[in-house]
């Protein structure tokens, strides 16, 4: 639960924007949406485990 | 000094979705997101504190234990339904947000039911 994680989200959002103009401007419109499409699951993959440790914390705490 | 690091981690978070918004707007709700479950998680820990002490209260004021159980249960509801209908405004959906609110005072009307009963029955033995 550590703060790095805001800093590699952006990292991988600004990363893949730029990936994805220089795709569309080659002309590759599909690997550009591949693109965003891969970067939305790596982020995916880092929130749902940050989100369910809060959410079990949340149950423990309150007995819920 | 803790409240300096949560601000500063909150505005570096706010500042990275305000720059990826106009390029890739999802990641934007993404950050705003990952930005509202550390400080979130942050600030449960705060509150082990206030849950442990009104534990620990019980023991001198003999209040039975179904009540406080039940205050909890209705502080963790609010807690969850606020941020979670937070962050779906926060992505520009409105009508999600207010299902989850109307949801959760739904459960937590549900939760103090047996408080308003146990209510008119004393009413009920004092008058009748």
């Amino acid at each position: 639960m550590s703060v790095n994680v805001i800093f590699k989200i952006a990292a991988v959002g600004i990363l893949v924007s730029v990936i994805s103009q220089v795709l569309k401007h080659s002309g590759r419109e599909e690997h550009a949406f591949l693109t965003s499409l891969a970067g939305l699951i790596l982020v995916l993959f880092w929130i749902i485990p940050y989100i369910s440790e809060l959410f079990e914390t949340i149950k423990q705490l309150f007995s819920l | 000094m803790e409240v300096l690091k949560i601000a500063i981690a909150g505005i570096a978070g706010v500042l990275f979705a305000v720059q990826l918004r106009s390029v890739r707007p999802e990641y934007a709700v993404y950050i705003g997101m990952v930005t509202c479950v550390i400080l979130f998680y942050y600030g449960v820990s705060r509150l082990s504190i206030v849950v442990d002490t009104l534990n620990s209260i019980q023991n001198y004021v003999t209040v039975s234990d179904i009540y406080i159980k039940m205050l909890l249960k209705i502080i963790g509801v609010t807690y969850i339904a606020e941020f979670s209908s937070a962050i779906c405004r926060d992505a520009g959906y409105q009508a999600v947000a207010g299902q989850i609110e109307v949801f959760s005072k739904l459960v937590i009307l549900a939760v103090s039911m047996p408080v308003l009963q146990a209510l008119l029955e004393t009413i009920d033995s004092l008058i009748g």
